[in-house]
This record gives structure tokens, sequence and C-alpha cells, in this order.
């Protein structure tokens, strides 16, 4: 199979860096292109709390996008940075049902890794729901 | 970088999955000009190895040599460079060793292997190796 058209659901934790990176090289390898979500967790009780708090979150979330796209424009694969708003987790799946993706690279565990288990939610429902396959970054 | 892809762990199982998962091995390994290890590991307890000297052990055994034949085979089509091994005990926990052993780059296996229950989504050894790798898990579906 051809990875042409490769996902990676990014969130700025080391885990997601690997990912992105293992990606790059994916890519290149098969002159893919990556399409990167970035996904400001939210719904109704907390839209109150983080409403205030959206522009720099934005912010804070645009400074990372630019740095992606220059590391790629420097090794030259193609790339599509998406803001989406909604439960990481459906909004990751919204998304491959609309696009067919040939491959997700995830890592094994996002921002939160102090509590849990080794292996993240939204990776676990991930794994479990896609219907293409999964990389998983350690 | 990351490190590149130079050798690839492919548990099987004889399901279908496990050599859906040796296809989409193969494809990658022809990529990065990998090699491939193909790892039949035979489920057995200490207490079961009695079992083993036995007709059932004989015939597992035939088996998994049968299996990893035929992913032989499979690679040699390709002309990738392809290792077999057969071991006995937990899977997982040997998926997780082996990979460690043979310093491989990256796991790829099914979501599911020949066990039972189909309503279960991701399978138990998949499940576990997801937890305790220290190298990327390719999960296919």
């Amino acid at each position: 199979m051809n990875f042409k058209n490769i996902l990676v659901p990014y969130d700025n934790s080391a885990n997601s860096k690997k990912a992105l990176k293992q990606a790059f090289v994916l890519a290149s390898l098969s002159d893919g292109k990556i399409t990167i979500i970035h996904i400001i967790s939210y719904n109704k009780t907390m839209s109150k709390i983080i409403e205030p708090y959206k522009e720099t979150v934005l912010q804070h979330i645009k400074k990372f996008m630019n740095e992606i796209e220059r590391d790629a424009s420097r090794i030259d694969i193609p790339i599509s940075e998406e803001i989406l708003y909604g439960n990481p987790v459906e909004k990751i799946l919204d998304l491959m049902k609309k696009k067919s993706f040939d491959i997700v690279i995830i890592g094994r565990r996002g921002t939160n890794k102090l509590i849990g288990p080794s292996l993240g939610s939204v990776s676990n429902a991930i794994i479990q729901k896609s219907k293409v396959p999964v990389l998983v970054i350690i | 970088m990351v490190k590149e892809i130079k050798k690839i762990l492919v548990p099987l199982d004889g399901s279908k999955n496990s050599f859906r998962g040796l296809d989409e091995a193969i494809s990658l390994a022809k990529k990065n000009n990998a090699s491939i290890t193909g790892l039949f590991v035979i489920q057995a307890f200490p207490t079961e190895i009695g079992v083993l000297r036995t007709a059932i052990g004989k015939a597992l055994s035939k088996q998994s040599k049968n299996f990893l034949s035929q992913a032989q085979k499979k690679c040699k089509q390709k002309d990738i460079d392809f290792i077999d091994i057969i071991d006995y005990g937990d899977e997982g926990a040997k998926i997780v060793s082996y990979a460690k052993k043979i310093k491989a780059d990256l796991i790829v296996m099914g979501s599911r292997g020949i066990g039972g229950i189909k309503q279960l989504i991701l399978g138990s050894t998949t499940n576990y190796v997801l937890h305790n790798s220290k190298i990327p898990v390719l999960v296919v579906k």
C-alpha cells in the first residue's frame, strides 16, 4: 500500500512531534502529503470557561503551526493544517470519514501523561475505530 | 530525523489479519530496504510444556512452520530478506521481548489475531503490545 495521504493528529506533545517526524519520513518515501489537525477540546460546559482564553490558545497553536510549516517547506513535503473545535475523537473520526486517508500516525499518549495507562484514550479510540492502518509512535 | 526503518517485526499467528500485516510490512520493507522477521509464538505456559511434546504440540509446531514458510515465500517473491523465529510462551510478552532482542524498528500487526470473540475490536495481544512496546507499532485493519 502507498501512503499518499497521511493524517497526523497533533497536540504539540513529545509523542506527536515524533509522530510528525515519522510522517515526514513516510511521506518523502512515497511522495505523500500530510494533513495535520489541531483540535481544541471543547464542549458546552467548558465553553464558558474556555471562551476568554480562546484567543490565547489559538495564538499558541498558530505559533507551532508556523514552525511545522517551516520544517515541512525546508524538506519540501506538502502539508495542510486545520484547527478544529470539539471532542478530539469525534473530530478525528469525522475527518477520516470525509477524506480518505491511507494511514493515521498518532502518539501513544498525548499531553496528559501524568495519569492513566500508557495508551492514551484518544489514541485507543482511534486505533479501535479506524478503518485504515494506524501507526502508533512510542 | 526519526530512525529509518531497517528491521520490521511481524508477529504471525496464521490469521488473515496477520497476513494482511505481512503484506503491509512487505510494501514498507520494499520502500525502506528493510528486512522482515516473522515471529510465530506458540502459546504455552511452563505447566504446558509437557503438552508440547505430545501430538498437539507436534501439530502446532508443524502448523507454525507451514505459516512461516508461506510468509517466507511471499517475501521471496518481493525479494526481501526474511528471518523466521518460532518460540513458546505468552504471545504479547514474547513479541515485546523479541522486538528488543533483534533491535527491530517497527512492529506490524493486525488489530485482531485468531482469537475468538469477534466483537472485541482490538485483540488482547495487540493491546498488550501497544501498551508495552518500546518501538512504534503499526496496527493494520
